[in-house]
Parts: C-alpha cells; sequence; structure tokens
C-alpha cells in the first residue's frame, strides 16, 4: 500500500466550518494528524477593545451563531459584576430558561451532523425536524429565531406571559417524545453502535490534563460543569443532575449529549413552574468609570470565560475563552492509529466551533501564522517558563 | 433476412435505448420516496433528466486531467460496459453458459468503476477505489456462487431457459447473498462504504465533471436498474410482465428501506461481514451439492 498525505479541508463534507487537517497515513492508518487552523480568525478580541458596553454586547452576541446567548450572557455578567448589581429573579429565570433552549436546540444540531457522519440521514433529517420546535419557542420568546438578542445590562428586553408558558411547554412535550422514541433507536441500532462504541477514547486522566470542559469532560467522567460548581443565573435554585458516563467514547458522547437534552427540559418545566412573580426593569445606560471582572458561563458546549476590563464605560481589553479552545489540542492525539473511515466521527464527536475557537494570528517578517495560545506562550513567550 | 428478422432487430434496439429513460425515472423515484421518508419535499420525479441534460451540456474541461486519455475514455468505457449487462437478463443475447459472460461483464463493470478512481490522480479517487477493490474480493465471488448455485439447482445450460418461479424458497440463503451483493454493488447502506460522502469526499468521483460525470451518473443508475431485474428474474420469475413490474416494485422498496434506515459501516466492518456473507453462500452451495447429486 502506498504511503498518504491526506487533507481533510479546508473545505470537506465532514467540516461544517473551514479547517484543515493534514493526516500522514500508512495505508489506512493514521500515523499522525497535523491541525491548521486560521482560515476563520475574526480579530473578535481586538473588535471589542475600545467599544462602549452597548456597543461590544452586539458582538458579543455574535461571536457564535450557534451559542450566542452564552455569549452575551457572559460578557453581562463581567459587566454586572462590576457594578455590583444583582438582577430580580425573574430575570435570572428568563436568562436561564433561554441559556436551556439554546442547549437542547445545539445538542439536536450536533446530534444531527453526528448521525450524518456516518450515513444515517434520516435520523439527520427527522432531528432537525424537531429543532425546528425550538427555534419557533425562541422566535416567540426572544424575537429572533438564531440570534436571540434578549440580554441587556441589568436586565432582559422582553417578559414571558402565562400564552408563551403554555406554548413551550406544548414544544417540549414534542420534543420529549420524540427523543424517548430516538433513545430507543440508539440503544438498539447495531450499525450505530459499532461505528461508535470504542472510538475517539478519552480517558479521565487525559481529560484531566487537557483541561476538557462540558459534555465532552462528562463523558469521560470529569465533572466540569459551571452550573453546579459556581451556580449562576437562576440555577442555585433549581434541581437537576449533571450527565457522566464512564466510557469516554463517541458513543458515550452521543449519548451523554442526548441525556442532557432530556435533563433541560426537565430544567425548563422547572423554571416555568417557579416563574417569580414580578416586572422586569426597563433597559438602561450604565456607566463604568474603571472595573474588572471574570465570569463562567456553562455554554452547551462547556464553560465559556470572560475576562473584561473597561475604563471610562469603554472595553479596555476583553479575554474569552470557548470551549473549543479547550477541546481542540486534544484532536490530533485522538486521531492517531485510527482509520480513516473514523475521522469523521472522531472530529465531530468532541463538537468544534472554529469560527468562536480561533484567537491569535503573528505576523512577524511578513509571515503570518496562526497558532492557539498555547503554541504562542511556547513560541515567543519563552521568558515565562 | 426476412421481415420477421428486420422487426425484431427494432424492436431489441428500441428496448435497448428505452432502458436509460427507465433507469432514470426509477432513480427519480428512488430519490424522491426517499426523500419522502426522511421528512424532505425531494427533488421532481424527472431530476435524473435534468441533471443529465446539464451534465451533457457542459464543455469541455481544461484541467490538466483532459490531457490524460484514460481520464477522457474509462467513463464511456464504464457506461458501456454498464449498459451491455442488459443484454443478458433481457435476452436479448442468448447462447449456452451465457451465465458466466455475464458474471464476467458485471466484474469487468466494477473494474472499470475501479479504474476511475486510479486514473483520476486525487488521494480520494485512490482511497474509494482502494475501498472497492478490498470489497469486490469479496462480492464478486458472493455473486458468482450463488448465481452458480440458482443455474446448477435448476440445471440450465442459459439464463434464457431459467423458467422456474420461486426460486427464492428453494434456495434461501443464496438469496440473501445475492440481495446483499446487490446493496453493495448499487451503494446502498449499509454497505455504501466505497463512496462514503463524510469520509472520503466525492470517493471515485471526484476529479469528474460534465459528460464525463454524466456518463458516471447514468451508469450509476442503469446498475440499480439491472440489479433490480436481475434479483427479480432469478429468485422470483414471474410469467406475465405485470407482476413483473409488481416484483420489481417490491424490490425496490426493500432497497429503499435498507437506504433510509441504516447507517454506513466503516470498511474493514463491511469487509468482516462480506467475509460472513462468502462463507454463508459457501455453506449453501455446499447443501445444493448434496441435494442435487
Amino acid at each position: 500500500m502506498h504511503d498518504f498525505s491526506l487533507p481533510i479541508g479546508p473545505i470537506n463534507p465532514s467540516i461544517k466550518e473551514p479547517t484543515c487537517i493534514k493526516l500522514d497515513l500508512e495505508g489506512n492508518t493514521i500515523m499522525k494528524a497535523y491541525l491548521q487552523l486560521g482560515y476563520v480568525h475574526k480579530g473578535v478580541e481586538h473588535l471589542l477593545e475600545g467599544k462602549r458596553i452597548e456597543q461590544a454586547l452586539y458582538i458579543a452576541q455574535r461571536i457564535c451563531g450557534i451559542c450566542s446567548f452564552c455569549h452575551s450572557n457572559g460578557f453581562n455578567q463581567t459587566i454586572e459584576k462590576m457594578l455590583d448589581y444583582e438582577p430580580p429573579k425573574r430575570v435570572k429565570y428568563i436568562r436561564t430558561l433561554v441559556t436551556e433552549l439554546e442547549r437542547i436546540q445545539s445538542h439536536i444540531l450536533w446530534m444531527g451532523f453526528m448521525f450524518h457522519e456516518f450515513g444515517f440521514d434520516t435520523m439527520f433529517q427527522y432531528l432537525l425536524r424537531d429543532r425546528e420546535h425550538i427555534l419557533e419557542v425562541f422566535e416567540r420568546v426572544t424575537g429572533g429565531r438564531v440570534h436571540h438578542a434578549i440580554n441587556k445590562p441589568k436586565t432582559v428586553r422582553y417578559d414571558i406571559d402565562e400564552k408563551d408558558i403554555k406554548f413551550i411547554l406544548e414544544k417540549l412535550k414534542i420534543i420529549e417524545k420524540q427523543f424517548n422514541k430516538y433513545l430507543d433507536i440508539i440503544k438498539t441500532d447495531k450499525v450505530t453502535k459499532k461505528r461508535l462504541i470504542n472510538v475517539g477514547i478519552i480517558k479521565k486522566q487525559q481529560a484531566k490534563r487537557y483541561c476538557l470542559v462540558g459534555p465532552n469532560a462528562r463523558a469521560s467522567n470529569l465533572n466540569n460543569d459551571i452550573r453546579k460548581k459556581h451556580p449562576y443565573d437562576a440555577y442555585p435554585y433549581l434541581d437537576f443532575d449533571c450527565i457522566m458516563d464512564r466510557q469516554g467514547d463517541a458513543y458515550a458522547r452521543l449519548i451523554v449529549r442526548f441525556m442532557e437534552v432530556l435533563e433541560s427540559i426537565k430544567i425548563i418545566r422547572q423554571l416555568l413552574k417557579g416563574l417569580p412573580e414580578g416586572e422586569i426593569p426597563k433597559p438602561s445606560l450604565v456607566f463604568i468609570k474603571e472595573g474588572m471582572a471574570t465570569s463562567q458561563v456553562e455554554a452547551p458546549r462547556g464553560e465559556n470565560f470572560y475576562f473584561t476590563i473597561v475604563k471610562d464605560n469603554k472595553l479596555e481589553r476583553v479575554k474569552i475563552r470557548t470551549p473549543t479552545f479547550a477541546v481542540i489540542n486534544i484532536l490530533p492525539i485522538l486521531l492517531e492509529n485510527m482509520v480513516i473511515g473514523d475521522v469523521p466521527v472522531i472530529l465531530h464527536s468532541i463538537d468544534p466551533c472554529f469560527s468562536c475557537m480561533e484567537r491569535v494570528i503573528v505576523v512577524k517578517d511578513k509571515k503570518r501564522e496562526v497558532m492557539d495560545e498555547h503554541a504562542f506562550l511556547h513560541k515567543y513567550c519563552d521568558h515565562h517558563h | 433476412m426476412s421481415m420477421h428478422s428486420y422487426i425484431n432487430i427494432v424492436t431489441t434496439i428500441i428496448k435497448l435505448i428505452g432502458i436509460i429513460p427507465i433507469a432514470l425515472l426509477v432513480d427519480g423515484i428512488f430519490r424522491k420516496l426517499l426523500a419522502r421518508m426522511q421528512n424532505r419535499v425531494g427533488p421532481p420525479i424527472i431530476q435524473p433528466f435534468y441533471d443529465i441534460i446539464k451534465l451533457f451540456g457542459k464543455k469541455k474541461s481544461d484541467s490538466k486531467g483532459y490531457k490524460n486519455i484514460l481520464f477522457r475514455t474509462i467513463p464511456f468505457l464504464y457506461f458501456v460496459s454498464t449498459f451491455s449487462l442488459f443484454l443478458f437478463v433481457f435476452g436479448i443475447v442468448r447462447f449456452e453458459f451465457d451465465f458466466i459472460m455475464l458474471i464476467y461483464m458485471i466484474i469487468l463493470s466494477s473494474a472499470m468503476y475501479i479504474l476511475l478512481g486510479l486514473v483520476s490522480n486525487s488521494p480520494f479517487g485512490a482511497f474509494g477505489s482502494m475501498r472497492d477493490m478490498l470489497l469486490m474480493i469479496c462480492y464478486e465471488i458472493i455473486m458468482t456462487i450463488s448465481l452458480f448455485s440458482f443455474v446448477v439447482y435448476s440445471d440450465v445450460l442459459s439464463l434464457g431457459q431459467l423458467n422456474e418461479s420461486w426460486l427464492i424458497f428453494k434456495l434461501p440463503i443464496a438469496g440473501v447473498c445475492l440481495f446483499i451483493v446487490a446493496l453493495v454493488e448499487t451503494r446502498i447502506t449499509p454497505f455504501d462504504t466505497a463512496e462514503a460522502e463524510a469520509e472520503i469526499m466525492g470517493s471515485i468521483e471526484t476529479e469528474y465533471s460534465g459528460k464525463s460525470l454524466g456518463f458516471i451518473d447514468v451508469s450509476r443508475q442503469l446498475r440499480l436498474l439491472f440489479f433490480i431485474v436481475l434479483l427479480v428474474k432469478i429468485l422470483f420469475n414471474p410469467i406475465g410482465i405485470i407482476e413483473f413490474i409488481l416484483f420489481s416494485a417490491l424490490v425496490f422498496f426493500v432497497l429503499l428501506f435498507s437506504e433510509a434506515t441504516t447507517a454506513r459501516y466503516r470498511a474493514d466492518q463491511t469487509f468482516i461481514l462480506l467475509v460472513m456473507v462468502l462463507i454463508l453462500s459457501v455453506i449453501e452451495f455446499i447443501r445444493l451439492y448434496l441435494l442435487v447429486w
């Protein structure tokens, strides 16, 4: 057999965003994988510098298309911490509601593409049909199907009423019924099991060493759930479980996300049942002379970290650590010694979102170089070590 | 030549040319029904006609590949070798031991498909060919053994003489083996490993465009129709034309159902499965040996 070097990407049906993975092959087996990033670097952090808080919120919402609310929520929390302001309980509940709805739609989309990766197109289409119900809820509650710009400093833009609650509960009932059906399929379908079990195993030790976050860590029996560890918004008042699995393979990641959707439905039911009475404050401008704060939010993919410095009501520096940033470094190691057929499954199983992850671009001696933070520190900041 | 033989030749030609629109139509129905099963609207039934007309209307590409003569001619040869399969199943060519020729032609057609990937000078094409070759080692032997089982059982010298109906109940295992081969050959899940688009992009067809892709597309559709006809002919062998269409529809739906409800096996998993099927077909042949002689 020949030795190949096969590029996966930048444009490839198995990658939903442009990125490039170069594979060194021996026959059908991958000897080494190289990750080449930088195709969708947007320079968001630089874009945020010097903006007013109201402007910056709009940019933060547009960092990611799937978890748009989690970004605005993370940014908002830093602002509220600087103001030393505690929003009313009703606002907290509405924020949590949107977060959990977002988790459901993100996981459903991920699952759909996961099934598509190994040729189960019928499930893919069915899951996208079900995702439509959640998007309808978003349209009704927040006014936008994809970018739900409901957050404002100190408050949210829209309140929800009895009719909305009834509508949401109806839609959740449909999703829950469908998902119980799909769970049977996943647990019994032989081909699905053969394609996913023992593929891309991450051990607990590895998960700890690479600081994995979110469902990927939870599938390896490492609980990094910010909702439990550092509860924010309405999470302290809620009763829910963190879904865990021991296996750490692609199948475990699928099951964890599947159960998380059902868990989110449970959370939303609790939220709607215990929604506190009261008015939500009207949006108003905020002024911060000087301040610095961090926040952590559990996005669908895992921990979303924000660090913000404000000076004279303008942003001096924003540091964003998205979940994919923590996960992506393990990808080349997962791909080693696997076969070509497993590449799309492994790649998709960690749920990468490249456009919100890409951070550092170095231009030196007219040579453009793209790297993550770790590589940057290693190469250019040796005196730190 | 008499008047009668002239009419015979004309009807034969009409029959043969008529196969292509039928194959396209079958593919159109396949796509539409699959889309409805997957909760999509799907393309119109005559979409394959639009596709083919579009592809054949394209101008010659000026890529480097067009200097390679194999790159240009193999798609046409693939089409011809696939098209000639119909000569046998419709009884247009009839001679003793013609089933051996049929098996040879099926292998030739598959070999042309593999060659398509190798001459296209693309790593994805090479991978597709590699996978198909790996599978071909198994499935062509399975098909040969199964076809021989049927021919030996009914004790005929050519496929045209095959006049026994409901052979599937007499040789059920061979029937299942033949069906699995049809799944692999027509690239229907769970065995569409050779053209897994998420894994190796367009696989063998990655580099092709225009007329070449048109020929490849038509050949793929012809193969689907051919295997439906072959399965009906050998497993059921109905007498009337209406029964024939009904049984074809049955086989068509089973294939469609398989495509809609299963995921794709990995290449090595498919290979192991096919080896199992190979063992099954050999067992059936041994059983037949005890049965007949």
